[in-house]
Formats: C-alpha cells, structure tokens, sequence
C-alpha cells in the first residue's frame, strides 16, 4: 500500500517538484499551498506524513501543529538557532527537519525514516 | 536668549556708570553755584574737580556705549576717551613739569581756593593716572570682544583703578586718607566713590560677556551633539533596514534553488548519457556555489549586526580535522594536490561542530583553489591554553599590502593569491572564530606559501559574539 505525503508550502513550484521526486520514489503525494488547506486535505485524505514550510503567510506553524495528527517533517529556508529547532520539536509528532536547498538524498532518506 | 543676557549686562554696566554720572553732575553744579559741600559730601573733605567730573561723565558714556552694540560705538566712544586721555595727559605733564598750562581752569573757570594748605579744584596725580588707565581698559573692551586681549587688558588695567581707589576710600572711612598719590592733591572721597563703580563696571561688563560667550559655546555643542545624535539614529535605522534587506533577499534568493537543486538530482540519476551527466554536473556545482554565496551573504550579515550566535557542544577537534580531510579528499585530488594533516591528541573542546567545520572547509578550499600549492598540510595542537589550527601550503604567497584586509568583507586578494571571489568566506571565518572567543590570523611569504591560522582558548568563557 502506498504511502501518502502531504506537501505543504506557498511555492508552486516547490510543491510540483516535491511532487515529481516523491512520485518517481513510489509516494502518493497530496498538495496544500497554506496551513489552512493543509487542514483540509488533511480531513479529506488519509495522510502518512506532512512535509511543512515553516514560513508560510496566513496560518502560523504553532497554530497549524496540533491540528496534525500524524508526523510531520519540518522545512525552512533560514538558518534556524539550535533553540528554534528545540522549541520544534518539542512537539511529539515531528520527525524531522530539512533546510532549503535541501539534497534529494538528503529529502529522500529524511522521508523513509520518518515513515519508518 | 543671547540677546536678553546683553541686555541683562548692559543695564548693570549703566548702572555702575550711573554713579559717577551722578557724582560728576554734582561737583559740576558745585562748582558752578559754588555750593562746594555737593563735590566733597564734607568740609574738610577737598571736592572733586571740574575736569575729574567733566572725565568721569565722558568715560561713564563710553562705558555704557562699549557695553551695547552700536555700529557707531568704536567712533563715538573712542573720541570720549581720547578727550579724558588728552585732560588726564597734560594734567600729568603739569605735575611733571611743575607749570600750570591752566588744563584745570578750561571749561570751568571758578577754581580757586585751597582746604588746609591744599588746593583744591586741580586734578589728583592718582586721579590723572587712574583716568588713563581706565580710558584703556575701556578702550580695549570696545574693540574685538573675542580676543583675549580684550580681556585681559580691561581686566588688569580697571583692577588697578578699583584697586586704587577701593584704597583710598577705605583710608577716608577710617579717617587716614591713605595713598594719596605722594603729591600735595589728594584724591577726593566723591573721585574715590566713582573710580570704584566705573571700574567694576567695565569688570562687570567683561565677566558678563565672559558668561554669555560660555553660555553660546555650551549652546551650539548641544546644538551639535543634537545633530550627532540624530545621524547615529539615523545611520542605525539605515543599518537595520541593509540587515533586514540582506536577510529576506537571501531568502528569497534560496527559495528557487529548491525545485532547481532537486530536479537536477533527478535528471542526473534517472539519464544514462555521459554528456549529459557531465553537463548536469556543471549545473549542480554551481549551484551549490551559489547557494555558498547566499549562505555567506546571510553570514556576513549576521555577523554585522552582530547576531551570529553559536551553539556548543563538547567535541573533539581531532575528529573534525580528520572528517574534513576526508571529505575534501576528492576536491584535492582533482586540484592534483596532496591534502594532509598532522593532529595531536586534543582534550575536548566546547564548540560549534557545524561552524567550525565550515572554517576549516573555507580555509582548506582557499588553499586549494587560489594557493596554486601542490601540497597542503593541516595541523592540530595544543599550545598555552588554546588549540590552534593550522593550513599550510606551499603556493604563491599574498603580497604584503593584502595582509591586513584578508579578514574584511568583500576584499578579494589581488595576484598571485587568488583572485576572485565575493570576499566573503574569510570574513565568516573570522566572525565564526570570535564567536567562539578565538582569534584568527595569516602569515604568509611570495612565492613560499601561506599559513591560515585559528586558535580557540581551552577554557572558553559563555558568550556569543
């Protein structure tokens, strides 16, 4: 049974090409532009894991976090401090943490072991 | 405000001048109505006389001209005193020469008479001197109010007269008129009582410039340090909003390397074609390159604003040299250099593994690609109560007036070292090694090679940079 990833980010194209990689590794992939649509989807689909940018407009991450239920791997274009991450992952469901331009490599194994 | 204290001075000046204007209007009436008791106050007392009054109104205006500011006071005044100089002159020369050229029957001429033996309606030898000598420090108040000598000179000069005549009344108070000038005229009481307000008068009116000149200097370093005060505020807006700037452009700028990074990746595995594998290649390299650049860029800033914060953890710096060794290996290899190291047995240090990592990578990549060394040596060890670390080469050397500007941002070695570049990586190392309370330095020789050294203290005091 295929494993279901939410993709959650503002970028079009960041999501597309999430998309592509994940696809061609065997993944079912669901997208959501916001926080707010990463709720949605996350009614509507059955979700295995979500792929969060950390810095979206509208909904913020400590709002979106206890709505999800299942793990999530964070994703963030700026350099976080070590207390940043530590408050993160605070909550139990976070599985992991990627810097944008993250390696594919780097994303898939990230991934893999999240599911895990 | 200056003006209300000129004004504040010029009312007491008037005064003080008032007093021998008074006196002087007396002894001439006196004189005139041969009322004599209105020039001496007594009858035993001598009077004043007329051409002492008629001095003393003459300089009491020139006083009161010299303490405000007229365009016409230098012409008006200056006759006044010329006039007091001429009678207080000739006078003198009379006393000298022992004649009478009548100065003291010319505008005045019902002088005669004498009070014990003395004559009286002749001017004082201490009179004829305290006149010239308060004509001058009247003079010199008048002119350029900024030099110092137009305070000193008053100030000496008016001093004596008060001196003088402080003197004389004091002997006339307690009944032995003292200082009478050692000639057969004494000085008058009224003379005395006038020579005492008109010279602190012109005492007054230089203290009183004194403090507004203070009072304006004190103004106009408020009105700078205001101003100062203001470009400082300004210049921190300025340096926050490059901060902010710098910050959010190089997020930006990372945000499309994410879908480029990944779909080369993607290409790469999944063509089976060498010419593309080695095109897509190139693509990623720079890439990354690129995102080195915004990374730095990010870095610098932070450093800047001095906001670069480190998180450390005990680790052992033999591991790192060793780790970075190895994953530079292959950049070495392809360089056609040998990459080495030499590390002694290290206690564990408190340090950022990822930041210094990212030192020693920096410094090791500068050798390699700008050193043109065949070899390169890293060295770790221990020496008074810090570890330094050391990469050597052997290559062309930097030129001596680069030494000093290896560490600055956005200077980029000139030839042989090198060349281009943002400038930026040094930079970050430095920020990265004060970070940790370490320091940072070079040595290096032409055409022998160069040393990139960093040391980190043992016992690290808590700080972030």
């Amino acid at each position: 049974m295929k494993k279901t990833i939410l993709v959650v980010d503002d970028e079009p194209d960041i999501r597309e090409m999430n998309r592509l990689v994940l696809e061609s590794e065997g993944f079912r992939v669901v997208l959501a532009g916001s926080g707010e649509e990463c709720i949605e989807k996350l009614k509507t689909n059955k979700v295995d894991l979500v792929l969060l940018d950390i810095m979206m407009p509208g909904m913020q991450t400590k709002d979106i976090l206890p709505k999800v239920k299942v793990k999530v791997i964070f994703v963030s274009s700026v350099q976080m401090t070590s207390e940043e991450k530590e408050e993160l992952f605070r909550s139990p469901n976070v599985a992991g943490y990627l810097s944008k331009p993250y390696d594919k490599k780097e994303f898939i194994s990230a991934v893999k072991a999240a599911l895990r | 405000m200056a003006d209300k204290q000129e004004k504040i001075v010029f009312v007491l000046v008037c005064v003080f001048a008032a007093v021998p204007v008074v006196l002087g209007c007396l002894t001439l009436i006196a004189w005139v109505m041969e009322r004599l008791f209105l020039a001496s106050f007594n009858p035993a007392y001598i009077p004043m006389a007329p051409n002492t009054a008629l001095s003393f109104i003459l300089l009491s205006a020139a006083l009161c001209i010299a303490a405000c500011s007229v365009s016409w006071k230098n012409r008006v005044a200056g006759s006044m005193l010329a006039a007091v100089l001429v009678v207080a002159a000739v006078r003198l020369f009379e006393l000298w020469a022992g004649v009478e050229v009548g100065i003291d029957r010319l505008f005045i001429s019902a002088v005669n008479g004498s009070l014990g033996g003395i004559p009286i309606g002749q001017m004082a030898f201490v009179t004829a001197v305290s006149f010239i000598f308060s004509a001058v420090a009247i003079a010199f108040s008048i002119k350029e109010p900024n030099k110092s000598i137009s305070i000193w000179v008053p100030v000496a000069f008016a001093g004596f007269v008060f001196s003088v005549s402080a003197m004389i009344l004091l002997g006339y108070l307690y009944g032995r008129p003292l200082g009478y000038g050692g000639t057969a005229i004494p000085m008058a009481l009224t003379t005395a009582i006038a020579f005492v307000a008109l010279s602190a008068g012109v005492l007054c009116l230089i203290a009183g410039r004194q403090v507004i000149e203070r009072r304006e200097a004190i103004e106009k370093l408020r009105a700078a340090e205001d101003v100062l005060r203001e470009e400082n505020r300004q210049l921190k807006d300025i340096e926050k909003t490059k901060t902010l700037f710098l910050s959010m452009v190089s997020h930006e700028l990372r945000t499309p390397l994410v879908p480029m990074r990944l779909g080369i990746q993607m290409l790469l595995e999944r063509t089976r074609s060498a010419r593309d594998r080695e095109t897509l290649g190139v693509v990623l390299r720079n890439l990354l390159r690129l995102n080195k650049l915004i990374n730095d860029l990010l870095d610098v800033t932070r450093i800047d604003a001095k906001r670069l914060t480190i998180t450390v953890s005990e680790q052992s710096l033999e591991n790192i040299v060793r780790e970075v060794i190895a994953l530079e290996k292959q950049s070495a290899l392809e360089n056609k250099i040998r990459l080495s190291c030499q590390v002694a047995r290290l206690p564990l240090l408190k340090l950022d593994k990822d930041r210094i990592t990212q030192v020693l990578i920096n410094l090791i990549n500068n050798a390699i690609k700008h050193s043109g060394t065949r070899e390169i040596l890293v060295t770790a060890k221990e020496s008074a109560g810090e570890v330094v670390v050391s990469v050597s080469d052997k290559g062309r050397g930097i030129v001596e007036g680069d030494m000093s500007r290896l560490f600055t941002p956005f200077f980029s070695i000139t030839k042989p070292y090198g060349g281009k570049g943002a400038g930026l990586g040094l930079c970050v190392c430095k920020g990265i090694v004060e970070a940790h309370g370490g320091r940072i330095w070079a040595e290096s020789k032409l055409n022998e090679g160069t040393v990139f050294s960093f040391a980190l203290p043992l016992n690290r005091k808590e700080g972030v940079a």
